[in-house]
């Protein structure tokens, strides 16, 4: 039995007579108790953010306005296969810990980092614990009490979030124990943004990154092995925080990565109809990622005649512009420049939005 | 008073139309990927004309305000754009640079004048 009395066949026999939009069957959740799958949540609306009814409402609604396309964007993408290319970092497990926020965003960081830098390989990996158990833990939020998407990405933003190694996850409240050198092993983002408009969703989806959304859980979810997800059956559970990878315009869904270990769903992943259980009322978009582009050659210099418009091509990374705040910063990095290129020298570059800031040149 | 040139001096250019050029970004990549033929040098149209794949083998400077030349190997002298401040001393230290280094340099340069400059 898997809830509420259902077996997944019998959960399935309710799934044919809806059109059988998606499979259910046995997974590592669809035995829990309520209680215990209310752990695996952990979305809740903030002060000034719609309440999971209202995201509900918000998200029919948008349906029924914008119908399955949108203009300047492509009918399908999915960051897992790019040019071939899978830039979407592994799938993790928040265990029994309502931490699921903390994972949302890190994925959709995660999936920019290694965007940014061109590397489907990259094995950034931040820290959920930094997350949840530091700066949540810090706002009164814990594993039974959740917490909301802003805060998490303010959190991004300053201090920045460690890396795994620094601070892994284990699910259970604990204390913020961060590695001695944290403030060193930070990556943080200039900015975020919501975006409450499907179309501006898929176009940022298909050109910028993925998201971060939430949306209402109902028991028969659980159960979700494959397929579209539409809610037919079972209790609402929860609000539940997951990061948006890509969408399917011909078939109507959403591709999103769960936090729930990859012997849930789609090897992790599952897809959830346009307008269902508030999943597009609005997601939360990270505008860029601060990254120190580490031991790096420079290869490349231009410049113009304009004011203060000098280019650096960083090897393997690409051209990045010079701080062009004042003249003294602008010709002392320049200068930096290019003595580094002139001696073959490695040097790490911190960027801000694709702006240089800071410069070692070794 | 006009600027003083360098030695085996060009004719002095009209100064290039003030243009808002701080938005222009760089476009090649790294001469292994990009077209750079042996002396390319392409036509001149209101964009200016791009010069390819040149060495800089002498730089030359005197005491006024924004009077910086690079001699180019097969070319001759070139002034650098010396409608900005920040503008003309960038291009110097990428021209020093390419002196210094040997490296393959793009430019693109109207009325003689170098305006944009790749240095590899």
């Amino acid at each position: 039995m898997t809830q509420e009395g259902l077996s997944s066949t019998q959960l399935n026999a309710v799934l044919k007579s809806e059109g059988a939009p998606w499979q259910a069957g046995d997974t590592p959740l669809s035995d829990l108790s309520e209680d215990e799958l209310k752990q695996r949540l952990g979305y809740e609306p903030g002060p000034d953010e719609p309440s999971l009814d209202e995201r509900i409402a918000l998200s029919t609604g948008h349906l029924a306005e914008a119908g399955l396309t949108a203009a300047g964007a492509p009918a399908s993408f999915d960051w897992r296969n790019r040019g071939g290319k899978n830039y979407i970092t592994p799938v993790k497990n928040q265990g029994g810990c309502g931490s699921c926020v903390a994972f949302g965003t890190a994925a959709a960081v995660e999936g920019m980092v290694r965007i940014r830098r061109n590397n489907a390989n990259d094995p950034v990996d931040f820290s959920e614990a930094h997350l949840f158990y530091c700066i949540a833990k810090s706002q009164g939020r814990h594993c039974r009490n959740g917490w909301w998407i802003a805060p998490a990405l303010d959190g991004f933003k300053k201090p920045g979030i460690v890396d795994e190694a620094c601070f892994p996850y284990t699910a259970g409240n604990q204390n913020c124990k961060l590695c001695k050198n944290w403030q060193c092993r930070v990556t943080s983002i200039p900015s975020w943004h919501v975006i409450k408009n499907t179309a501006a969703m898929k176009r940022w989806l298909s050109t910028r990154g993925p998201l971060v959304t939430a949306f209402a859980v109902y028991q028969d979810f659980s159960s979700y092995k494959s397929g579209i997800y539409k809610h037919v059956t079972g209790r609402y559970r929860g609000g539940h925080c997951v990061c948006c990878i890509g969408y399917n315009d011909t078939e109507g869904y959403w591709i999103c990565k769960n936090s729930w270990g990859t012997r849930w769903g789609e090897g992790g992943y599952f897809k959830i109809a346009y307008g269902q259980c508030g999943i597009d009322a609005a997601m939360w978009a990270v505008d860029n990622v601060n990254l120190w582009h580490k031991h790096k050659k420079i290869i490349g210099l231009f410049a113009t005649g304009g004011t203060r418009n000098a280019w650096a091509y960083i090897q393997g990374v690409g051209w990045r512009r010079v701080s062009y705040e004042n003249d003294t910063i602008f010709f002392t990095m320049l200068t930096q420049l290019s003595a580094a290129k002139a001696a073959k020298r490695p040097v790490s570059l911190f960027d801000v939005n694709n702006v240089i800031k800071e410069i070692y040149v070794f | 008073m006009a600027d003083t040139k360098p030695q085996e001096p060009m004719t002095e250019e009209e100064v290039l139309e003030e243009t808002n050029r701080d938005e222009l970004r760089p476009s090649d990549e790294p001469p292994a990927s990009a077209v750079t033929e042996e002396g390319d040098e392409g036509e001149e149209d209101a964009l200016g004309a791009w010069v390819r794949n040149k060495k800089i083998v002498s730089l030359w400077s005197i005491n006024q305000n924004r009077n910086s030349w690079v001699g180019v190997g097969g070319v001759g002298w070139r002034k650098l754009d010396n409608s900005t401040d920040s503008g003309v001393t960038a291009l110097t230290i990428l021209g020093a640079n390419a002196r210094q280094t040997k490296g393959s340099v793009n430019y693109n340069e109207t009325k003689k004048k170098i305006n944009m400059m790749y240095v590899w």
